[in-house]
C-alpha cells in the first residue's frame, strides 16, 4: 500500500488529478441529480474512450464501429433479462458482456487485424452496421426499434430499497466510479506494460516491428480483443443507467462520437479520452438542452479542434501549464 | 413469375442508378485526394433539398417537361456550390494529414450540413412528387405496374456512367485527374495546377451526388438524416467495388442494388446486414475491394 | 560458414537484380558489399532477410535451408537487419526502442501485466546498450539528430543479439567525421559480441578501413571478392566503381 508520505508526494505532483478525483468522489453531495447522472454517463464514455484509444492512440488503428460494440455489450444485459425474465446481480451481466464481447472481438479480429488505415476503419464501420441492423430488424428477439427495457439490477448481490433517482445518483454512481477507476488502472498497466510498448512500436513502424521479431498481426488482434471487450463492458454498465437499450446506439454516427470524444480529450495522452468522455457528454447534453442546432455547434467545435488544438484538451492544458511555468517541450500526461 | 423477376431487376437497377451517382463521386474524390468523405451523403441530401425547394417555388410557372431538366440542374448546382465552399476552405487543409483528422473533418462537415438543412428548410420533409406522377406507370405484365419515372432514373444513371467513362478517358481534364491520382508530383512537375485539379474533382464528385439526390427526390422526399442513411449504402458500394475505382463503383452499385431488392423481398430482417456481409466477404478475399488499389 | 546463398535469383521483370549469386559469410567476419547504384546490393539483403521472396536458388544459414522461412523465423534464427532509410520507432524514446527489441528477443514482448519499468534486467541491459552507442535515454526517437537516429537503428538491431547482422548503408547521410564515429561503435561491438556483419556501404574509405572482406556487385552478379588490398588493386573493379 501507499504510505502517507507517498500519498502526499503524489498529490503534490499531480494537483489537478487529485482535485478531479476529489470532485468525482464528493459530487453527489452537492451537485444536482441531473449533473451527477451526466457525469456517470461521462465516466462510462471515459471507459469506452480508453478502450477505443488502445487502438487509436497506442496501436494506430481508427475504428469507426465502436458504437456497435458498445451496443452489443448493452444488449448482452438487456436480452438475457428480456428472454428469461430473471434479473441477476449486475456483475453476472458485466462478466457475460465482457466475455461475449471478447469473443466477438476475437472473431472480427480474424478479419480486420491484418488491415490498417482506412480499410480497418471501414471494416469496423461495416461490423457496427451489421450489429445495428441485427438489433433493429430481429424485433422478435431484440425488441426492434423500440428496444428493450433494462430493469434496475442488484449490485454485488444487494438490492437497494431506494427510489430510482437516489439509486442512480448515490449508489450506481459510486459503482460506476469504482468500475471506472478499476478500468483506468487496468489500462494504465496495459499501456505501460511490455505489451503496451510493443503496440506502440507496431503503431510507429510496422515493418521495423516485424524485423524486430514482433508478430504484428497477433498483437493487433489481442489489442483489438481487449478494446472490444472493454467497450462491451462499458455498454453493459451503461444499460441500467439508461434503463433501456435501443439499436440507435449502434448507429455509425455514435461511433463518430466516440472518435470525437477521444480526439477532444487528446488521443496522444493516456488520460485524454477520459477527459474527453466527461467533457463531451456534459457539453452534448447541455447543448441539446439549449439549442436544436447542437450538431452544428459540435461540428464547429470539431473544426476548431482539428485546425487549432489537434492535441486535444489535455494537450492544450499541458501547453498552457508549460507556458505559465516557462517550461519548454511537452511531457506525457 | 417472369414479370416478378423483371420487377426485381428493374428495382435493383433503380437503386443501383442513384447509388452509383453517390458512390462515383465518393470514389473519384478518394482516388485523387485519398480522403474518405463522410459528408458525401450530405451533398446528395443538398441536391434533393435544393431541387424540392426550387420546384416548390417555380413549378407552377414552367411546363412539365422542363421539370426534369430543372430538377437535375438545381440539384447539381446546389451540391456544386457547397463543394466550392468546403473543398478550398476546409478539406484542402487536411490533405496529407493523419487519417483520423481527415475523417473527423468530413464528419464535422456532415454534422454542420445536417443542421444547416434544418435551419434553412425546417424539420419537415420537403416533397415534390409531380414529376413522378406525371409520367404515370407502365404495365410489366401479370397485372404489375412500374412507374415510368423509375426508368428515367435508371437511364440517367447509365447516361452519367457513360459520360464519366468518356470524361475520364477522352477529355483532357479527365486524363489530368487520373494522372494526378497516380502521381501528384509528376503532374505538378509538368506544369498543372494540382490545387485546382483537386477542387475541380471535388466539385465533380459533389455534382454527381447532387444529381443523385435530385433525381431520387420526386419518388421520395428530402428529409433530415437522408445524407447519413445514403452514405451507409454508398460505402458498401465502394468497399465492394474498391475505393478509387469507377468500374468498381458501377459493379458495386449493381451488386448492392440487386442485393437490396432480394434482401427486402426475401430476408427483410437482414437486408442491411446482407449488404455488409457481402462487403465483408469481398474484403476478406480482396482487401482493397474488387478493383481497389493501394 | 554462417551464411551461404546458392545460385540466388531475384528478377524484377527484365531487371536481374540478383542473378545467380553465391554469397558467403564466415563466422565473425565483417563483409562489405559495394557496387554502383542498382547493382543489386539491397535486393540481395532483402532476399536474405525475407523482405522479398527469391525467384530461385537457396539460402543456407548455419547449415539450415531458410529459403522459405518467414521473417519471424529468420529473426529467431539470428538474422537481423537495418534499413537504408532510418527505420526506428519514432514515437518512442531511444530507451524504449531498445527495450522493445530486448523484450522481443527474450520473447516477453506480449506480456500484458508486467510493467516495462519494473523489469530491472531489461532496463539494465538497455542502459548499457545506450551507453555503448552514446545515445541519450529519454529523447523521443523523432527528436534525435540524424547521426543518432542512424546509431539508434543499429543499436536496436544489436539489442536483438543477432548471429548475422546486415546493415544497409549505416552511415548514409551523415558527415565523414560522424561516419567514422558510427563505425567505431559498430565494429568493436560486432567483434565483442561475435556477430558476423554484412555492411552495404558507398564510402570507400569506410569500406577499406573496416572490413575483413569485400564483395563487389555489378548488375546483379558478384564481380569480384577479396581482401581490401586485393579489391583496391583490381582494375576491373575500379572501372565499375568509377563508371558505375
Amino acid at each position: 500500500m501507499i504510505s502517507r508520505k507517498g500519498l502526499i508526494s503524489i498529490i503534490r505532483k499531480y494537483p489537478i488529478y487529485t482535485l478531479i478525483i476529489i470532485i468525482l468522489l464528493t459530487l453527489p453531495i452537492y451537485a444536482p441529480s441531473f449533473f451527477v447522472i451526466q457525469i456517470a454517463y461521462g465516466l462510462i464514455f471515459g471507459i469506452t474512450g480508453l478502450a477505443f484509444n488502445l487502438l487509436l492512440g497506442y496501436t494506430g488503428l481508427l475504428s469507426f464501429g465502436h458504437a456497435g460494440f458498445f451496443a452489443f455489450g448493452a444488449y448482452m444485459m438487456s436480452l438475457p433479462i428480456r428472454h428469461t425474465g430473471i434479473v441477476h446481480t449486475l456483475e453476472v451481466y458485466l462478466a457475460f458482456a465482457f466475455i461475449t464481447s471478447a469473443a466477438l472481438g476475437a472473431l472480427l479480429g480474424l478479419i480486420c487485424a491484418r488491415r490498417t488505415r482506412i480499410f480497418f476503419s471501414i471494416l469496423n464501420l461495416s461490423f457496427g452496421l451489421i450489429i445495428y441492423s441485427f438489433f433493429l430488424k430481429f424485433w422478435g428477439f431484440t425488441g426492434g426499434a423500440d428496444g428493450t427495457h433494462v430493469p434496475t439490477p442488484p449490485l454485488l448481490g444487494m438490492k437497494f430499497a431506494v427510489d430510482k433517482e437516489y439509486w442512480m445518483t448515490h449508489i450506481y454512481y459510486y459503482y460506476i466510479l469504482a468500475a471506472f477507476f478499476i478500468c483506468l488502472a487496468i489500462f494504465w498497466v496495459i499501456v505501460n506494460s511490455n505489451f503496451g510498448k510493443t503496440l506502440q512500436a507496431i503503431r510507429d513502424n510496422e515493418i521495423r516491428a516485424q524485423f524486430t521479431g514482433i508478430r504484428i498481426y497477433r498483437y493487433r488482434h489481442i489489442a483489438y480483443i481487449i478494446s472490444v471487450a472493454f467497450t462491451g463492458l462499458a455498454g453493459c454498465l451503461w444499460a441500467p443507467l439508461n434503463g433501456h437499450t435501443a439499436p440507435e446506439i449502434a448507429w455509425w454516427t455514435y461511433s463518430g462520437d466516440i472518435v470525437m470524444l477521444t480526439i477532444l480529450g487528446g488521443y496522444q495522452y493516456f488520460i485524454g479520452p477520459v477527459i474527453g468522455g466527461l467533457v463531451f457528454n456534459v457539453f452534448k447534453i447541455y447543448t441539446i438542452g439549449y439549442t436544436v442546432y447542437w450538431m452544428l455547434l459540435l461540428g464547429i467545435i470539431l473544426l476548431i479542434l482539428i485546425f487549432f488544438i489537434p492535441r486535444g484538451l489535455v494537450g492544450l492544458g499541458i501547453s498552457i501549464y508549460n507556458r505559465l511555468t516557462h517550461k519548454k517541450g511537452s511531457s506525457k500526461g | 413469375m417472369s414479370n416478378i423477376i423483371f420487377l426485381y431487376l428493374i428495382s435493383g437497377l433503380y437503386y443501383a442508378a442513384y447509388l452509383f451517382l453517390v458512390a462515383a463521386g465518393l470514389t473519384i474524390i478518394f482516388g485523387l485526394a485519398r480522403v474518405v468523405n463522410l459528408a458525401h451523403g450530405a451533398l446528395y441530401a443538398i441536391g434533393a433539398y435544393v431541387a424540392a425547394w426550387l420546384m416548390g417555388l417555380i413549378s407552377k410557372q414552367i411546363p412539365p417537361p422542363l421539370w426534369y431538366i430543372i430538377i437535375i440542374i438545381a440539384g447539381a448546382a446546389g451540391a456544386a456550390f457547397v463543394g466550392i465552399i468546403i473543398e478550398p476552405l476546409l478539406l484542402r487543409r487536411v490533405y496529407g494529414r493523419l487519417e483520423e483528422f481527415q475523417l473527423l473533418l468530413t464528419f464535422a462537415i456532415l454534422l454542420i450540413i445536417e443542421d444547416l438543412e434544418l435551419m434553412i428548410w425546417g424539420p419537415y420533409p420537403l416533397a415534390f412528387k409531380e414529376p413522378y406522377h406525371y409520367l404515370g406507370a407502365v404495365s410489366i405484365g401479370g397485372g404489375l405496374m412500374y412507374p415510368l419515372y423509375g426508368f428515367v432514373v435508371i437511364a440517367m444513371g447509365w447516361l452519367i456512367a457513360l459520360f464519366l467513362w468518356f470524361f475520364m478517358t477522352k477529355t483532357k481534364l479527365g486524363i489530368i485527374i487520373r494522372s494526378a491520382a497516380a502521381n501528384k508530383e509528376v503532374t505538378a512537375a509538368i506544369g498543372h495546377n494540382v490545387k485546382s485539379i483537386y477542387t475541380k474533382t471535388f466539385i465533380l464528385g459533389a455534382t454527381l451526388a447532387g444529381i443523385g439526390g435530385a433525381i431520387v427526390m420526386p419518388s421520395a422526399t428530402a428529409q433530415l438524416g437522408l445524407g447519413i442513411d445514403i452514405l451507409v449504402f454508398a460505402f458498401a458500394v465502394v468497399v465492394i467495388g474498391g475505393l478509387g475505382s469507377l468500374k468498381g463503383a458501377l459493379v458495386g452499385s449493381l451488386i448492392v442494388g440487386m442485393t437490396r431488392v432480394v434482401g427486402i423481398a426475401y430476408f427483410p430482417e437482414i437486408e442491411l446486414a446482407l449488404i455488409w456481409l457481402i462487403a465483408v466477404i469481398v474484403l476478406v478475399f480482396r482487401p482493397l475491394g474488387l478493383w481497389g488499389r493501394e | 560458414m554462417i551464411l551461404e546463398t546458392q545460385n540466388l535469383r531475384k528478377y524484377f521483370g527484365e531487371v536481374h537484380a540478383v542473378d545467380n549469386v553465391n554469397f558467403k559469410v564466415k563466422e565473425e567476419e565483417i563483409v562489405a558489399i559495394i557496387g554502383p547504384n542498382g547493382a543489386g546490393k539491397t535486393t540481395l539483403v532483402n532476399v536474405i532477410t525475407g523482405y522479398l521472396k527469391p525467384d530461385g536458388g537457396k539460402i543456407i544459414f548455419m547449415g539450415k535451408d531458410i529459403t522459405n522461412a518467414s521473417i519471424y523465423e529468420r529473426i529467431r534464427a539470428g538474422i537481423v537487419r537495418s534499413f537504408q532509410l532510418v527505420n526506428i520507432f519514432e514515437g518512442l524514446s531511444a530507451f524504449d526502442n531498445i527495450r522493445v527489441a530486448i523484450n522481443s528477443r527474450e520473447r516477453k514482448e506480449g506480456k500484458i501485466f508486467s510493467l516495462i519499468d519494473r523489469d530491472t534486467t531489461v532496463t539494465k541491459e538497455a542502459l548499457q546498450i545506450l551507453d555503448l552507442f552514446g545515445l541519450p535515454k529519454d529523447t523521443l526517437a523523432r527528436d534525435l539528430p540524424h547521426g543518432d537516429r542512424k546509431l539508434l537503428d543499429v543499436a536496436t538491431a544489436f539489442a536483438l543479439k543477432p548471429k548475422l547482422l546486415l546493415l544497409d548503408e549505416p552511415t548514409s547521410g551523415v558527415s565523414t567525421r560522424e561516419k567514422n564515429k558510427i563505425m567505431d561503435v559498430i565494429i568493436p561491438a560486432a567483434r565483442k559480441e561475435k556477430v558476423s556483419l554484412v555492411v552495404i556501404e558507398h564510402d570507400m574509405d569506410i569500406v577499406f578501413n573496416y572490413s575483413d572482406r569485400i564483395v563487389v556487385m555489378h548488375q546483379g552478379k558478384i564481380l569480384f571478392e577479396g581482401k581490401p588490398d586485393e579489391v583496391r588493386e583490381h582494375t576491373e573493379v575500379k572501372r565499375v566503381l568509377l563508371v558505375g
